[in-house]
């Protein structure tokens, strides 16, 4: 209402006011009071204020003057728009108690008003409430009024239609959200159900309520009031209240409402009470599982109390029984109950009880049959037992039951409950229930059952086994069974025809938990199915279909089904077009499963046909067959699931494709990763795809996804893969041996690789392989060999795999080591053989090699010098592990062969001192002990420098003790150094011989490698010349081997030597001529050739020797003769001097006696010659100095080069100062004035090394020449 | 928000009612405090010779009066006299639940059998306003020791309720959080005017 009709209305108030005043004095005060009032309240803020003036209003118009109240009834109602909740609370307590007094007009201002607070979406919860209170109170008002109305008007139907509309919302609050408007809605639809329903004399009528409207004073013919609709309406709302007790959400508040609510109805309206009690059956078997367990004990308390006081009415006593029961079970003494029992009834009631329970102490089965008897007995139904055991008390009871039963209206509870009695009574049912129950109960008690279990006071007694019947049915009522017994059923329906309705209420759905009921409910689902307990329920439904069927043979059968499963399977393609496919292969995998046998067959068979296009099958059966066998589906055949039917079908798969040629192995992979379980079978066939040509790689991908993804039976894959590491097929184990290298880093499989790796090693101690090792081998001949003795396949196999490891761990090498000691020696040679990838892998840094070199256990050197070697080979050795060796050498291993891979890394002095052992080895090893020892100098740098250059140990050589070596292992060594040609250059050489020449005594072999030098390098003749003319001066001749040596020289290098022979003293000269008498004529006829002045340097006694072969003229022929007897043992001399040294000490001999017949001449011609030669020395001497000048001038930078790079090839060992030293003192020109210039340039380009290495020191090259310039 | 109208109930409205009672007056609560039992009880001088009174006849302070001319060191002693004193500061006598017409938003009990008889009681009167009232009950032995500790334990209850904004839907949750809190089994039921 606007503000302005509220104004206009209060006028006219005003008006109505001042028209009375005069008329009466006490109503014009008091309206003046109320006016004065609602005026003051609307200009009042504070709630409480306004409360208490309208509250003051309230009072004036009700005690003082009621009949201002049409007068004020709009200004009042006013206030229903006020905000505060409170005050519109007020209001609406107002219009309750107008409307409740007589004047029922005022419903007709008041309803809309009503309706209007109710409709309002944001009102106030209180005023919600406060708006049903006041509406149960007003719809009684209103049915009255329209009962009593003499003419009902249409304002009046108006009314009724409204409080119809505010009936329809109203019910529906009681699935409101708010827990206070929900009971307040329990509430109102209680008196909903008690007006529209008849009153009948049983009612139990509060006096208050005596005079409240009831269905029955609904005249026929009422305007608007239909009694057919609001009994509906009546019923209706009944079941909305029973299904509000059945809902699994209740609140506890609510229930006690609700169970207030019911039992106030059954009070009022007894017909109701039938369907109440058995609504609290089921309550009480399924307490709503969200109370807590206070809440339970509230609601069990409460519900005890609505039982009490139903069981206190008349009207109850045909159901009493029940009510009974329902009260023992929450817990109520059968005193109490006594105690509440109407007076009348007791006296035939209290003995049978008490009967009962002394009948409970004897033993049970008697107990139980008297209990059926005796429910028999009251049914009035034909007995197998104990009808003759009818005791007087039964009778006595009889009555009772029997005299109201008519009266009562069966439920189908009541119906089924008497169907299932009898069947309690079978002690075998009862049996199978309790077993059947104990599998589905939970595994914890839930703690509603906890809260409200009860100790069954009278188990085995009737009333508890009529009892328990009853919660039976109730919960087959719940769950949709129907009594069997149709005839009642229909009577049952036929009286809810009548009535228009269902039978029931619509029952709840089976709660997720229910309290007591869980066990009774599962196994009251499963009878019908199962047991025999039930057979009485289960004929309802399959009873019918049992009689008139007759199974098939089996042969039939078996042919059915299997003719059913090939149609399914035929039926691929379409159910893939019809979006069946999942069905079909779950229906297929299903059936296969379950029922094994030829199914299993028929669907294997087209499996495996095509099994990558059917793996979607492969894969379902796998994992069905997999549950089948974990238990996880129910079984329905009676054999037990073992293992084998998945580890066949898992088999059969896989070896369906390994028979399969192709490559494309994925689905293989797939279905080991994916197999829920790998059976030892599957492994075995796994290990087939690794033996296998095609599929190896896959098989062995596929053992180490296991390995590596199925931790649960790694040690199974495991050991399967080390298997393969012997494997005679070489990828299969190469492949194999691979995986557990890189399993081999994982901690946790590392004892196990290595304990098998160890163990098979160590089946080489083993006098003949294992028949294991023999079994692998694939040719027979093989085989047959193996049995007798280790053949090199089986060593080899027993080694891969550790071998391969010792790279991993080095710690694996002494393990080897001690196998290796006490070994045979074909073991050993192989291992020796197969040694190399793995030692090198180890690398000679590691900590357990060197540890091993250290403590190389007796036995195992061979082992550790093929290790050497294999280490030195590419690469130098390292300190450490020279040190370890030189220290093992020293201690124990007196071979010297020990010493030779670490020989580049050993000290100069010790390669110098190990060099006479080394050499007198066998030709191979001095080969590569030489090998290793110049290597380095022949531009190989990558294995290390050694510590002697080549010059060094060509010196070196050349000094050993021949007390130490014979001189034949020496000059074969020797010989190895002048092999190699590219180290030992004419620098190399030049510089060797200068350090020998220097030498006192001179090396035996000087000569020797002077002229074994000569013959390599012809141009050293000039150098060669200054060394013999260097000997002369250091007396050569006395040493005989030398001297011999020099002759030979001399004699080669005819015509420069004759410049050399004619420096010799004449006594040495003639010893010259005595040994090779072919040099004289030739340095005669040289001498002759001089210029008088040349020869007249020479002196005389050398000429006079010289000539001294003229005179003997004679004798010519005869020295010729021994000349050529001598040449050829001078040219075998090399090999065999001391055979050469006898024979030509035989032929001086000879010449000496030929000497001292022409002593005369000799003497003369000597003294000429030396005369002559002494001047031509001096000419020469000046021409040297010019050209000597010239040359250098000339060649000085081919020179430089030429030096650096010898310097380099020594690398500084040595001095500068031999090469040095050959060019200060330089060959004589004039002899071989072309030859030297030549050498040099020609030198230059001998070793492309020594070019690469000038290029790459090209860095400082400048530096260097200026300094040799500055020395030349 | 009007207070809510709480009533106390126990035995013979002398020790645990009026304890919180005591207590929830000086908090300012609107409260009354009952009985449930046929008579009014008072320990006397030995267990099977209780001194009783009518309900709503004899004031609390005849009965104090009485008690110390009977046996004064006896009734100073056990705190009954002390207890008397304190009951007659409040009201003049022991008021029987059952005889009161009040209506009340919230009744509390203090032991399972006053909690029956409220409902029994509740049950058996005729209902009219269909105003629901909430009995809830909280176990409370009768000594003085267990008043005391008991009042405390309603006084925070009703903080509790008054604070509600909508007790009636809070009620539930509201107990529920209490419950272990108090540590003690409570009871709740709802009735109707």
């Amino acid at each position: 209402m606007s503000e302005e009709s509220s104004s206009s209305r209060r006028s006219v108030a005003g008006q109505f006011f001042t028209e009375d005043e005069g008329t009466e004095s006490s109503a014009n005060t008091t309206s003046e009071k109320v006016v004065e009032l609602i005026n003051q309240t609307q200009l009042l803020t504070k709630d409480n204020q306004k409360l208490a003036n309208l509250k003051q209003v309230q009072e004036l118009i009700v005690n003082k003057e009621p009949a201002l109240l049409d007068n004020f009834l709009d200004e009042v109602l006013q206030f229903q728009h006020d905000k505060s909740a409170d005050v519109r609370r007020f209001v609406i307590g107002f219009m309750e108690e107008r409307g409740n007094k007589k004047d029922n007009e005022i419903l007709c201002t008041v309803a809309p008003n009503l309706n209007m607070m109710l409709s309002d979406p944001e009102q106030h919860i209180i005023v919600t409430k406060k708006v049903i209170l006041c509406n149960a109170q007003l719809l009684k008002v209103t049915v009255k009024w329209l009962i009593t109305a003499k003419r009902v008007g249409d304002e009046m139907v108006d009314v009724w239609d409204i409080m119809w509309e505010m009936r329809d919302k109203i019910v529906t609050m009681l699935d409101s959200e708010n827990d206070g408007i929900r009971t307040h809605a329990i509430k109102y639809v209680e008196s909903a159900v008690i007006m529209f329903s008849v009153r009948t004399p049983d009612s139990e009528v509060p006096k208050k309520a005596e005079g409240d409207a009831s269905l029955d004073q609904i005249p026929d013919e009422h305007k608007c009031l239909q009694a057919s609709k609001l009994r509906g309406e009546g019923i209706n709302c009944l079941d909305q209240l029973l299904k509000l007790l059945a809902s699994p959400s209740i609140t506890s508040v609510n229930l006690t409402a609700c169970m207030g609510a019911l039992t106030t109805i059954s009070k009022q309206r007894p017909a109701f009470m039938s369907r109440v009690i058995t609504a609290f059956e089921t309550l009480h078997v399924n307490l709503p599982p969200t109370l807590a367990k206070s809440q339970v004990s509230s609601v069990r308390k409460s519900l005890k109390l609505q039982l009490f006081s139903l069981l206190r009415l008349p009207s109850s006593a045909d159901i009493r029984p029940n009510i009974k029961l329902l009260l023992n079970d929450l817990g109520a003494t059968d005193n109490e109950i006594a105690k509440n029992l109407p007076r009348v009834s007791s006296s035939s009631k209290r003995p049978r009880q008490d009967d009962d329970n002394d009948k409970g102490r004897s033993s049970k089965k008697t107990k139980t049959s008297k209990a059926i008897g005796k429910i028999l007995d009251e049914e009035d139904e034909p007995t197998t037992s104990s009808r003759g055991r009818s005791t007087p008390t039964q009778v006595a009871s009889k009555p009772t039951t029997t005299v109201v039963k008519p009266v009562t209206k069966l439920t189908m509870v009541d119906i089924l409950s008497e169907e299932i009695q009898p069947l309690l009574g079978i002690v075998e049912n009862v049996a199978n229930l309790v077993l059947i129950s104990m599998v589905t109960l939970p595994e914890t008690m839930p703690p509603q059952f906890q809260a409200t279990y009860t100790p069954i006071a009278a188990a085995g007694t009737g009333n508890q086994i009529n009892h328990l019947a009853r919660m039976m049915s109730s919960q087959f009522v719940a769950a949709g069974v129907k009594p069997k017994d149709s005839e009642k059923l229909a009577l049952i329906e036929e009286a809810n025809q009548e009535k228009k309705e269902e039978p029931k209420p619509s029952k709840p759905e089976i709660r997720g938990i229910s309290v007591v009921g869980a066990g009774e409910e599962s196994s009251g689902k499963k009878k019908p199915t199962q047991t025999q307990v039930s057979k009485g329920v289960k004929r309802i439904k399959q009873f019918r279909l049992n009689e008139i069927t007759k199974p098939l043979e089996p042969e039939v059968a078996s042919d059915l089904v299997t003719t059913a499963i090939k149609r399914i399977i035929e039926a691929g393609k379409a159910s893939k077009h019809g979006g069946a496919a999942k069905d079909r292969v779950k229906i297929l995998t299903a059936l296969a499963t379950q029922f094994g046998g030829d199914l299993t067959e028929v669907l294997r068979e087209y499996m495996l046909e095509d099994l990558r296009s059917n793996s979607d099958i492969a894969f379902a059966w796998l994992y069905q067959e997999y549950a089948n066998l974990r238990g996880y589906i129910p079984q329905f055949s009676e054999e037990d699931v073992g293992i084998e039917r998945y580890d066949h079908l898992l088999c059969a798969m896989l070896d369906s494709l390994l028979t399969r040629s192709d490559q494309r192995d994925g689905l293989f992979t797939r279905l080991v990763m994916e197999a829920p379980i790998i059976t030892d079978n599957a492994i075995k066939v796994i290990r087939k795809f690794c033996e296998d040509e095609v599929h190896f790689f896959s098989g062995m991908h596929a053992l180490r996804e296991l390995i590596l993804k199925r931790p649960a039976d790694i040690q199974n894959y495991l050991m399967e893969l080390l298997d393969l590491t012997y494997h005679e097929r070489t990828e299969v184990r190469s492949q194999s041996i691979q995986y557990v290298k890189r399993l081999y880093d994982r901690q946790d499989l590392r004892d196990t690789i290595e304990t098998y790796a160890t163990g098979c090693l160590k089946t080489l101690l083993k006098p003949s392989p294992t028949p294991q090792l023999i079994e692998r081998l694939s040719s027979a001949e093989d085989q047959r060999l193996a049995h007798k003795t280790w053949i090199e396949e089986c060593i080899k196999m027993c080694l891969y795999l550790y071998l391969a490891l010792l790279p991993v761990n080095h710690k694996l090498i002494h393990e080897l080591a001690n196998v290796y000691v006490d070994t045979g020696s074909p073991i050993k040679r192989i291992v020796l053989r197969v040694l190399e990838a793995p030692v090198r892998g180890i690398g000679m840094s590691s900590p357990e090699l060197l540890k091993f070199v250290e403590n190389c256990p007796k036995g195992a050197e061979t082992l550790v010098t093929r290790m050497l070697h294999i280490l030195t080979d590419k690469a130098p050795p390292s300190p450490d592990l020279v040190k370890r060796v030189r220290d093992l050498y020293n201690r124990r291993v007196s071979d010297v062969r020990f010493l030779i891979p670490v020989l580049i890394g050993l000290e100069k002095t010790e390669v110098i001192e190990a060099l006479p052992k080394l050499i007198k080895l066998n030709p191979g090893v001095v080969k590569e002990v030489f090998h290793r020892l110049l290597m380095s100098h022949q531009g190989d740098n990558s294995a290390g420098q050694s510590p002697l250059t080549p010059a060094e140990l060509l010196i070196a050589l050349h000094n050993i003790d021949s007390a130490k070596c014979d001189m034949k292992s020496i000059i074969k060594a020797t010989s190895l150094c002048f092999n190699e040609k590219n180290i030992y250059t004419q620098e190399v050489l030049a510089v060797v011989l200068q350090q020998l020449m220097e030498q006192t005594p001179l090396p035996i072999l000087l000569m020797r490698t002077v002229i074994q030098s000569l013959t390599m390098y012809p141009k050293l003749s000039g150098f060669i010349m200054n060394i013999l003319r260097r000997l002369i001066e250091k007396s050569v001749w006395t040493q005989p081997k030398v001297w011999e040596g020099f002759i030979k020289c001399c004699e080669r290098t005819q015509p420069q030597s004759y410049q050399v022979l004619l420096q010799l003293p004449p006594p040495q000269l003639r010893s010259v001529f005595s040994m090779s008498p072919g040099l004289r004529k030739p340095l005669l006829e040289h001498v002759r050739s001089f210029t008088e002045h040349q020869q007249a340097h020479i002196p005389a006694p050398i000429l006079k020797i010289l000539e001294a072969e003229d005179s003997g003229d004679r004798t010519l022929h005869e020295k010729q003769a021994i000349r050529h007897r001598l040449e050829p043992v001078q040219r075998r001399g090399s090999e065999d001097s001391s055979q050469n040294l006898q024979k030509t000490k035989l032929l001086q001999d000879k010449l000496n006696q030929e000497k001292r017949l022409q002593e005369p001449q000799w003497k003369e011609k000597l003294e000429k010659e030396k005369r002559m030669r002494e001047e031509e020395m001096r000419r020469k001497e000046k021409r040297d100095a010019e050209s000597e000048e010239r040359k250098r001038r000339k060649e000085s930078d081919s020179r430089d080069r030429e030096d650096s790079k010898r310097r380099r090839s020594n690398n500084g060992r040595g001095s500068d100062s031999p090469s040095m030293r050959i060019k200060q003192e330089p060959i004589d020109p004039d002899d071989q004035p072309s030859h030297s210039p030549s050498v040099r340039i020609k030198q230059e380009p001998i070793d492309p090394d020594d070019q690469r290495s000038e290029k790459s020191d090209e860095g400082r090259p400048s530096k260097r020449r200026s300094s040799r310039l500055s020395k030349s | 928000m009007p207070k809510l109208k709480i009533a106390i109930v126990c035995s013979s409205n002398q020790n645990r009612s009026m304890e919180a009672h005591y207590l929830l007056s000086k908090k300012g609560f609107n409260v009354q405090s009952f009985g449930t039992g046929a008579n009014v009880k008072l320990p006397g001088s030995a267990p099977d010779k209780p001194n009783v009174y009518e309900f709503g006849k004899t004031t609390y302070d005849e009965m104090y009066r009485e008690l110390k001319s009977k046996d004064k060191d006896l009734y100073t002693q056990n705190g009954i006299l002390n207890m008397l004193d304190r009951n007659r500061r409040i009201k003049s006598r022991p008021e029987k639940f059952q005889h009161c017409k009040e209506q009340f938003d919230v009744v509390i009990t203090v032991e399972e059998r006053v909690y029956d008889q409220v409902l029994e009681d509740f049950n058996n009167r005729e209902q009219d306003s269909q105003t629901p009232v909430h009995v809830i009950n909280i176990e409370i032995q009768d000594n003085h020791d267990e008043a005391t500790l008991g009042a405390f334990l309603i006084y925070e209850l009703c903080q509790l309720l008054e604070n509600a904004q909508d007790l009636e839907d809070d009620l539930d949750d509201l107990l529920q959080e209490f419950e272990p809190r108090a540590e003690r089994d409570i009871l709740h039921s709802v009735c109707f005017y």
